[in-house]
């Protein structure tokens, strides 16, 4: 009779660690609207950090979730209700280009350059400007 | 000034500096298709960065491989960390020339297919590419379109045996972009 329970809470458990397993191989990409900001900075000084140490910068900032505030510079859309917003930091050369979640369309297109913003999103890297992707607007700006 | 610059940061050399032939786009859309009937590997990067030439028909394209979304946390992680290594090798660029560019008539609204030949620089690898692709213009706007394949073995990536059914050697990719004029 012990044995035979054993036997069963054996089974049950290796049950549950399966089920957990397949749920953590196969769990989505958080969802980074609903996450806390590692870091919170403003557009100008993100970029400065990038362009002064880019080494510094990309083990700092590359891969965190970064609360960025700025000036909007321009805003981009497409037929896909992919939305992007560039972000003013005083450089020329080197914007903060932000990358936005489909649902988030609504909101960006409400935008004006000039406007001052909050962004929420992943820090992916430097091409010309500093690139944040999985971007949604933070409830502050409004 | 911040325009011109940004194209000489791509263009280089260059010898003839007309804007008015100078395209590009920040928000071009690449994604590939990498799966397999057991797993779907369909990542999309919406930061493609492009600069064309439409008056020597040279094109170059940028991607920050960190840029590719993908549904799964752990096959974003495995891309970045173990097949891309991305922290080796962040970005993915190609840079070549659209043959025959002045067999398009930019001024007039149409599809024209196109040839591209290049360099497709992934994972540390070069490889000469040549892909056929679209150049459309529609209301004056330019856009580009291509579709083609390249092999995961060509650009030295590992793929661990445990994990090679659900990957597939082949990757297809697809390429979108909306350009505007550079303008000084």
């Amino acid at each position: 009779m012990k044995r035979r329970s054993i036997i069963l809470i054996a089974i049950v458990m290796l049950f549950i660690a399966g089920g957990f397993a397949i749920f953590y191989i196969s769990r989505p990409v958080s969802d980074i609207r609903t996450s806390s900001p590692d870091i919170e900075i403003t557009a100008k000084d993100l970029v400065s950090f990038f362009e002064e140490k880019e080494q510094e910068a990309n083990e700092k900032f590359v891969n965190k979730i970064i609360l960025v505030k700025g000036k909007v510079l321009e805003i981009s859309t497409d037929s896909t209700n992919a939305s992007s917003v560039f972000l003013d930091s005083g450089n020329l050369l080197s914007a903060v280009a932000c990358s936005f979640y489909p649902e988030e369309y609504g909101k960006v297109i409400k935008l004006q350059p000039g406007e001052e913003v909050e962004i929420k999103g992943v820090c992916t890297g430097k091409l010309a400007d500093v690139i944040l992707n999985r971007c949604s607007i933070t409830e502050n700006s409004f | 000034m911040k325009k011109l610059l940004l194209l000489l940061y791509f263009l280089f050399p260059m010898q003839f500096l007309y804007a008015q032939n100078i395209y590009y786009t920040k928000t071009g859309r690449l994604f590939f298709e990498a799966g397999t009937p057991l797993e779907t590997i369909d990542p999309v990067n919406k930061s493609l960065t492009s600069v064309m030439d439409i008056s020597s028909g040279k094109i170059e394209f940028a991607v920050l491989n960190r840029g590719f979304e993908f549904r799964k946390s752990l096959m974003q992680q495995h891309f970045n960390e173990n097949y891309m290594e991305s922290h080796k090798y962040p970005k993915s660029t190609f840079k070549g020339v659209i043959e025959n560019i002045e067999k398009i008539d930019f001024k007039t609204d149409g599809v024209y297919a196109v040839v591209v030949k290049g360099v497709m620089d992934i994972h540390g690898v070069k490889k000469n590419i040549e892909v056929p692709g679209s150049i459309i213009i529609k209301n004056g706007v330019i856009s580009c379109n291509a579709k083609f394949s390249l092999l995961i073995n060509d650009f030295n990536i590992k793929i661990p045996a445990v994990v090679r059914d659900k990957i597939s050697p082949d990757v297809k990719v697809t390429v979108d972009c909306n350009y505007s004029l550079l303008d000084k």
